[in-house]
């Protein structure tokens, strides 16, 4: 149980999804234009914060993004985590593959004991970075985790898979990527923010890391052409009125789909 | 050029995502007239083979291994030597492609978009530091551009992406294509398993509580359940509907919480996406994340009390009314015509 061991969350912050979304010229536009911090990664920072309160971690909260992030960043501490990095400086319109070589370099540089970060972004759904960053560490990784305890120097993830669940444990250093389905982030607390104001948080440019120079010039070898209204679907039939009317529409409508066997 | 479909052997059957992975494969390289090879890894390697070569992949490369036989399909016995495995699979076939032509050399790797995909998918592009588009809907490729659709935004906006390199990763949303048979004669290249290196890792227990052993990816008919079913009862009558229509249970994020039903069958932007011929939904209000997961389903058939909710504006048949009332009468009249 030392004060020493550092579990390192990786974080970004997108657009509000929860908000009006609207077409224009330059893309999709939210309602509400402040960023918020990723949902996901909202997760694996709560669980980072109970398994420092059970064990004894430090914890430490980095982002990739612009300067404007530090306000989101600052919630980061908010919520209770230590201390945090914003790297700045990261190629516009960069992709997973290359911010997984940012925080690779980062997490070489720092040593954390473990790395924990949401299992996607709300906005993008992708869900590549935290696999990309494990194979570059050469650590061992799990994904979706629904639950994580530390026991026998080993982090213990209950993974989500296609059917049934696992309990894989993982020797530190290890990469854990987490669904938002484990917890409730906790809301940051008046003191919380207060005590945010004075928690360092370090500005760092990307060119500063080590291999710093490759990294400010990587090109993303994926692109987003363009962004459209997902295809309407039809508006289907809406039935009110009495139960055997309801109850008919369905019979209909489920015998119109051979693979249920109704009506064959 | 060449499409090579990855799949993942574990199974008494090929699973259908893989057959669609397949399907697609054959599809897009008869476009941009590629040739298909089908990478089969896993301890049923040999006996998907001929399956393979029927739906169009006539270059067959196995890596047969065995995985710890209680946890089949789960990422610390079968993931990881995926990983291993395609990036072997890539340095031995590179190496045979150049021999017969350089102008050969590029690859496209189509892979489900299940939970084991989705483990191993990034690392997967890391290890061979190509680009990746995950979950796409769509594609088309030309050899060294891939073109692909993904929904994005809660499932409100369609992204096009655009990845180059001569080495692309994509993974394809299951339930979308129709399975096709393509037979062709196919030539068999047997690959020795690399040394297993987990890492350190170790499975201690495979959690599988009852109801747990359904792959909701591969059900043609799916009953959402939400928070509209709220006790026993509830449970009781749709357990009685889902064996009267062949559907399978999922659930939204209400039964997360709720304990009622396994974790497993969470249908949404933080569980399955799925595509069912039918996705029946009960008392499921349409919160834009579960939609995520459901919005690509052939037909979408809702009950719900609040004539207002969101799910009846992608519902292609809407039903206005109170769940308690209407499944039993419902099941009355499904037994009637069974009887
Ligand atoms: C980051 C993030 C990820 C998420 N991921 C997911 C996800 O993957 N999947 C998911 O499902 N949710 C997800 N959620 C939660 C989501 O926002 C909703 O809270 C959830 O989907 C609501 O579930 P519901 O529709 O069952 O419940 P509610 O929204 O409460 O709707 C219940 C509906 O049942 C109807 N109803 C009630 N009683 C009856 C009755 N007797 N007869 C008929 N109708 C009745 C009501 O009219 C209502 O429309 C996520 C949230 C976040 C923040």
């Amino acid at each position: 149980m030392s004060q020493d061991r550092t579990i390192l969350v990786c974080a970004k912050e997108t657009p509000d999804t929860y908000s009006d979304l609207s077409f224009s010229a330059s893309g999709v536009q939210f309602s509400n234009p402040r960023p918020v911090l990723n949902a996901y990664d909202a997760s694996a920072l709560e669980e980072a914060l109970v398994l420092s309160e059970a064990h004894g971690f430090r914890v430490h909260v980095v982002m990739v993004g612009p300067e404007r992030a530090s306000e989101t960043l600052r919630k980061a501490l908010a919520m209770g985590a230590d201390e945090a990095t914003l790297l700045t400086g990261a190629p516009k319109d960069a992709d997973s593959a290359v911010i997984a070589k940012i925080l690779a370099a980062f997490v070489q540089q720092f040593g954390p004991d473990a790395v924990i970060m949401g299992r996607q972004s709300q906005d993008t759904d992708v869900g590549l970075a935290g696999g990309m960053l494990a194979d570059h560490l050469h650590w061992p990784w799990t994904t979706n985790a629904i639950g994580i305890r530390f026991e026998e120097e080993a982090f213990w993830v209950k993974r989500q898979g296609d059917s049934a669940q696992e309990w894989i444990a993982s020797p530190m250093p290890c990469l854990i990527t987490c669904s938002n389905n484990l917890n409730d982030p906790r809301i940051p607390t008046l003191k919380g923010i207060m005590a945010s104001k004075k928690k360092p948080m370090h500005l760092v440019g990307i060119d500063q890391l080590p291999g710093g120079d490759a990294l400010s010039t990587l090109a993303p070898a994926t692109t987003i052409e363009s962004l459209k209204p997902m295809p309407e679907r039809a508006a289907g039939e809406l039935v009110e009125g009495d139960l055997e009317t309801l109850v008919d529409a369905l019979m209909k409508g489920l015998a119109s789909i051979p693979e249920t066997g109704v009506g064959s | 050029m060449r499409v090579c479909a990855v799949i993942p052997c574990f199974q008494e059957e090929l699973r259908s995502s893989s057959l669609e992975v397949l399907t697609k494969s054959a599809a897009v390289a008869s476009s941009s007239s590629a040739h298909v090879e089908a990478w089969l890894v896993g301890p049923t390697a040999e006996k998907h083979s001929s399956k393979a070569a029927q739906y169009g992949a006539a270059t067959l490369r196995l890596m047969e291994l065995e995985v710890d036989s209680e946890a089949k399909g789960v990422n610390v016995s079968l993931g990881r030597r995926i990983v291993d495995t395609v990036d072997e699979f890539m340095t031995h076939s590179a190496a045979e492609l150049d021999a017969n032509d350089p102008s050969e050399d590029s690859t496209l790797l189509l892979f489900d978009n299940t939970e084991l995909t989705k483990d191993i998918l990034g690392a997967c592009g890391a290890r061979l530091d190509a680009p990746v588009i995950p979950d796409v809907v769509d594609l088309s490729w030309d050899g060294h551009h891939c073109i692909a659709q993904r929904p994005t935004y809660a499932s409100k906006v369609m992204s096009e992406v655009h990845a180059e390199g001569s080495v692309i990763l994509c993974s394809i949303r299951a339930g979308l294509f129709e399975p096709i048979e393509k037979p062709v004669e196919a030539t068999l290249h047997r690959y020795k398993a690399p040394e297993s290196d987990l890492l350190g890792q170790v499975l201690k227990e495979l959690v599988a509580p009852e109801g747990d052993t359904v792959d909701l990816t591969e059900a043609p008919i799916i009953i959402g359940v939400g928070r509209g079913i709220n006790d026993e009862t509830g449970k009781d009558l749709v357990a009685k509907l889902a064996s009267l229509i062949r559907g399978e249970i999922a659930i939204s994020r209400a039964h997360f919480e709720s304990g009622m039903y396994s974790h497993t069958l969470l249908v949404g932007q933080s569980g399955k996406v799925v595509a069912p011929r039918l996705y029946l939904a009960l008392g499921i209000s349409g919160s834009i994340q579960h939609v995520a997961g459901m919005s690509e389903s052939h037909t979408i058939i809702a009950i719900n009390k609040d004539p207002e909710a969101p799910i009846f504006d992608l519902a292609d048949l809407g039903i206005v009314g109170d769940l308690y009332q209407i499944l039993p009468a419902l099941i009355h009249a499904l037994e009637s015509t069974k009887a």
